[in-house]
């Protein structure tokens, strides 16, 4: 039989499945089918060996623990020509462990000086290159072991944090060591001297890369004495003498790339580079003040010479190193990468200038100079792009980085300029940041999701990024067993859970379950994954759906778990707002009381709110606040010490943000609901701060104050107190000019309690000694409190519409009143039996203006609609209150408003008992 | 004038090839006889390499996107069609599809925990030592 194929191959090849029972399998290649998986371990050594190198480290480890061969084969040492131990604690024990595989090892890269101490153990004799960062501590003797025991170094980096410890003993031990050196790149070095220098022109002759950057003092006349130099790089190092520069390094006869950035040279010294220079070819000169501030300097044509500034167009300058390529401008990058004819020398060239200009953008982008704005749209951000696709893995990882650092303009309130992170949006930025993201290079991955994170606190480039598919990526990466990656994949998400758009996304792609798996995962020693993990956690807790995900996940009992064990102040802070969230949902679901009874839950939250940190106070107060809305948690908080802490954190906030104070009354509101907490505010001293807080001009912040007073005037105690505090000149103020309907309200109703009479019987009864010492009169608060209710209340009487609803009862004229009269928030509020029962006593006061205003308050309390209208109006069916409204309704001397309002409460009684009947 | 090149499978379907195609296998091109048996090898899945061998003989630019495309989804199959198509594919001395090949389990296994691993390789034993290993390694 012979046959032509053009078989289509079929979509995921799901016709073909091989089932294991098929009898043949068996003789095709012994043992492929193990329990109807496929035994991998059938494959040949060398596919298994190509099948290493497409992972990482960590893949690598878990693949080659899965049995003997694979073992062996995992350490081939062909699949251990580099390492990458930076996102490692990596110490002396766990490089002897590795130090079997490294005998080839050819790249190394590390960060931090205690794993530069562990290199040595690694034993791997044959490095060439070593890339270190955070090196801040490393100190000369570390460096110099370091160099004596890797003969065969060609490159040794250390930057870009600066090595302020090294110096130039360190660096004269590396030139006495290392003769094969080719680069060498240090970060920040105080002095470098000329014998060390010297020492590396005489040991060292294939140095053809120096960078000394960031440095204080380098010494230029020896550095005119390195005739091996092809590329140098000074940027960002101070004290250079200029002129001596510009005298002695033109006659450096292999210097073909000039990297000056960040440097005060001046136009003279350029321009006497350029035009004297034979083997120069590029001079990189960006954001070097005095050259840009040279009016008279005109960037003029020097033959075959490119001078790179920030007042050049930098890829059309590059474009002109390409004599052969027809294609010019923004893909001059991409040409050269994907340029079939190499030039070595021109290589050379576009390869230094990846590194240069990648470092010396982060640079400039982590200053966040003024003044730069038109540079970082039409170039800067294109240059960055451009970058993040280098075959240089540490170029790509300063792009992303850079990316990430040049959209913030201030770090403190996290704000980005919208037409950077648009600009990288146009580039086609997202998807080639989500590419990276999905590398298996972990550095990549985390630099990535940074840069994506930070982008998207814009909404659209937020919108972008998910419609790319990038939530998926990133609830990915957050699963990471590398913290780094983890870290910034979890800040990635946090960004994109402000509002209501992705929300549901993040949990759909498994996000809420891989956010409090972090925290378990690090929940000791990871400050920054968990600050990240918790604040998402706390955007998406504000979303019912989402809270109940979070519930479900673990969440409750991981937040907890932070709020009560963690020291670091941002996860406290946002622990506990992510607790104040999923408490936010009392009405429909469960998680309220379910934070409640998760153990030592509310003595967390009532310690932190005595947190040095107001973030903190602020959260863990918001926190208990809502959770008082639960009958339970209110009296928990209370009995673990909650009336003392959020009293003393009301007296301690005068100069607080209204934040805090908001949340700080909030919290005494929502514990006064009980008559014995109000009572316990009142004893520790709590009626003074909230008088003061409801003097607020911040309405978010005296309404609250206005309800938590309400609350504690319901007790005669607390009303003396408010009395004698001064109080009452405070909720009329309230009462009268409040830019809230809420809270001019809310202090009339807590002036009517302060003034139905019961205060006057216990003031009788004995302390109002204290009062009268004070020279408080209460006849006169209490005529000022009567005057300003009867005008808060008439406020809502439309003289009209009234006078209609007296001449008919019809039901369209008592609409109108109630539609003129209502006020939507009081929907909200919900009254006890005690309450309700004491607004009805008020119908029968002597005083007409608490008849009308506790008319008015039933009927607020009634409006069909009302979230707690039904159990306000079974409460005063139950007390037999129609009795009394109906005689309010008919009294000849009662005032108008409180006839018809008590006319409208009996309506919507009937409405409400109606209604089950229905 | 092209040669054509008889590729026997195990269980004896025999598949013309082109030169061109044919000649990206290094076991053929190595070999003196145009007529090869690949052993262990079906005519399903030899098929396949077939398919893959003649698509990527008649395209010029291997970098392009469509083709690429065509790669994904060839590579797009279960685990057993991919494990013997490796084993093929490594008989054939094909390295560009041994290349796409190991990628496809390479990508199927990053980001998968240990644990994730264990569930989809059978585990033979994982012995204590190298388990000790890892922990110092911070796994």
């Amino acid at each position: 039989m012979s046959r032509r194929v053009r078989r289509k191959v079929g979509r995921k090849g799901k016709e073909k499945v091989v089932l294991p029972s098929y009898p043949e399998i068996e003789d095709e290649v012994s043992g492929s089918v193990y329990n109807g998986f496929v035994d991998w371990t059938g494959l040949p050594d060398d596919t298994v060996i190509q099948l290493f190198s497409c992972l990482n480290d960590r893949d690598r480890a878990s693949l080659a623990s899965t049995c003997k061969t694979w073992r062996v084969l995992g350490i081939s040492p062909c699949l251990w020509t580099s390492l990458d131990l930076r996102a490692h604690k990596c110490n002396d024990a766990m490089a002897t462990s590795l130090a079997s595989r490294c005998v080839n090892l050819k790249k190394l890269r590390f960060r931090g000086a205690e794993s530069a101490d562990a290199v040595l153990h690694l034993q791997a004799r044959n490095l060439l290159e070593i890339s270190g960062d955070y090196c801040r501590k490393i100190t000369d003797a570390t460096l110099s072991v370091i160099v004596a025991r890797h003969e065969a170094l060609e490159s040794l980096q250390l930057g870009p944090d600066f090595c302020e410890r090294i110096s130039s003993d360190a660096i004269k031990a590396v030139a006495f060591c290392c003769p094969k050196l080719k680069k060498l790149r240090l970060s920040g070095i105080r002095d470098v001297h000329a014998d060390a220098i010297n020492a590396l022109t005489k040991h060292c002759p294939n140095l053809t890369d120096i960078g000394f950057i960031d440095c204080l003092n380098v010494d230029e006349m020896a550095l005119g004495n390195v005739v091996s130099v092809r590329f140098l790089s000074v940027a960002g190092t101070s004290n250079m003498k200029w002129g001596a520069v510009s005298h002695l390094w033109h006659k450096l006869p292999n210097l073909t790339g000039l990297d000056v950035s960040r440097t005060d040279i001046s136009s003279a010294a350029v321009s006497r580079l350029l035009s004297s220079s034979q083997s120069l070819k590029v001079l990189c000169a960006l954001n070097c003040p005095e050259l840009e501030g040279d009016t008279n300097f005109a960037p003029r044509k020097y033959k075959s010479k490119l001078l790179l500034a920030l007042f050049t167009d930098i890829l059309k300058e590059l474009a002109l190193l390409f004599v052969d390529i027809t294609k010019k401008g923004k893909n001059v990058f991409l040409d050269w990468r994907n340029s079939v004819n190499k030039d070595k020398n021109l290589d050379d060239i576009m390869t230094w200038l990846e590194w240069i200009l990648s470092h010396t953008l982060l640079r400039i982008a982590e200053s966040n100079q003024q003044g730069l704005d038109a540079f970082w749209l039409k170039q800067g951000a294109t240059l960055l792009l451009n970058l993040m696709q280098s075959s240089q893995e540490d170029v790509q990882e300063r792009a992303a980085t850079g990316l990430a650092t040049f959209v913030v303009i201030d770090d403190e309130n996290a704000s980005i300029d919208c037409g950077r992170a648009e600009a990288v949006m146009r580039d086609g930025g997202i998807r080639l940041l989500l590419n990276l993201a999905r590398s298996w290079r972990e550095g990549l991955q985390s630099e990535a999701a940074k840069a994506i994170a930070n982008l998207s606190v814009n909404a659209n480039v937020a919108k972008a990024v998910a419609e790319e598919g990038g939530i998926d990526i990133l609830a990915g990466l957050a699963r990471s067993m590398n913290r780094l990656v983890a870290e910034e994949a979890a800040g990635g998400l946090w960004n994109l859970s402000v509002g209501e758009e992705h929300k549901s996304a993040i949990a759909e792609a498994g996000g809420v379950k891989a956010l409090v798996d972090l925290i378990f995962k690090w929940s000791s020693g990871g400050d920054g994954v968990l600050e990240r993990a918790a604040g998402a956690l706390a955007n998406l807790a504000a979303d019912d759906k989402c809270s109940t995900e979070v519930a479900v996940a673990g969440g409750v009992h991981a937040l907890v778990m932070l709020a009560r064990n963690c020291k670091f102040e941002g996860v406290q802070e946002q622990a506990a707002r992510a607790l104040a969230n999923l408490a936010a949902h009392g009405d429909s679901n469960s998680n309220n009381a379910a934070v409640g009874q998760e153990a030592g839950a509310l003595e967390a939250l009532v310690q932190l709110t005595q947190s040095p940190h107001e973030g903190v106070r602020q959260e863990a107060a918001g926190a208990l606040w809502n959770l008082s809305f639960d009958d339970r948690n209110r009296e928990a908080i209370a009995a673990a010490g909650g009336v003392e802490a959020l009293v003393a954190l009301a007296q301690g906030c005068s100069n607080a943000s209204p934040g805090l104070q908001e949340r700080a009354a909030g919290a005494l509101w929502g514990l006064s609901v009980s008559e014995a907490n109000s009572i316990a505010i009142g004893r520790e001293g709590g009626v003074v701060p909230l008088i003061a807080l409801a003097r607020s001009e911040a309405a978010d912040v005296h309404e609250t104050a206005a309800g938590a007073l309400w609350n504690l005037a319901f007790n005669p105690g607390n009303a003396l107190r408010i009395v004698e505090e001064g109080g009452v000149p405070a909720l009329v103020h309230l009462c009268s000019s409040s830019v809230s309907k809420m809270a001019r309200f809310m202090a009339a109703l807590a002036l009517a309690y302060m003034f139905d009479g019961r205060m006057d019987e216990y003031a009788l009864v004995g302390i109002s000694s204290e009062s009268i010492s004070k020279g408080v009169s209460l006849d006169g608060a209490r005529r000022m409190a009567l005057k300003h209710i009867e005008t808060f209340v008439l406020t809502f009487s439309d003289p009209q519409t009234f006078s209609a609803a007296a001449a008919s009862s019809a039901p369209a004229a008592l609409a109108q009143v109630t539609e003129g009269a209502r006020i939507q928030e009081a929907g909200h509020l919900r009254c006890s039996g005690a309450e309700i029962g004491r607004f009805v006593a008020m119908l029968r006061n002597p005083s007409s203006v608490l008849k009308s205003c506790a008319a008015f308050a039933l009927l607020q309390f009634t409006i069909p609609g009302g979230r707690h209208a039904m159990h306000h109006a079974s409460l005063m069916q139950n007390g037999g209150a129609a009795r009394v409204l109906r005689a309010a309704a008919a009294a000849a001397t009662a005032p108008l408003e409180a006839k018809i309002f008590a006319k409208i409460v009996l309506r919507n009684l009937e409405h409400h008992h109606m209604e089950p009947s229905l | 004038m092209s040669r054509v090149f008889k590729l026997k499978s195990s269980d004896n379907e025999t598949f013309e090839v082109e030169e061109a195609a044919a000649l990206l296998s290094e076991t053929i091109k190595s070999s003196s006889s145009t007529e090869i048996t690949v052993p262990n090898v079906k005519a399903e899945i030899l098929g396949k390499v077939v398919e893959w061998c003649n698509k990527h003989a008649e395209s010029e630019d291997t970098k392009d996107q469509l083709i690429k495309e065509w790669d994904a989804e060839f590579v797009s199959v279960d685990q057993h069609v991919l494990f013997k198509l490796i084993t093929a594919a490594d008989y054939l001395q094909i390295k560009e599809l041994v290349d796409q090949l190991t990628q496809r389990v390479g990508d199927m296994i990053k980001a998968k925990t240990l644990k994730t691993v264990e569930m989809t390789y059978p585990t033979f034993n994982v012995e204590r030592e190298v388990q000790e290993e890892l922990k110092s390694l911070g796994f």
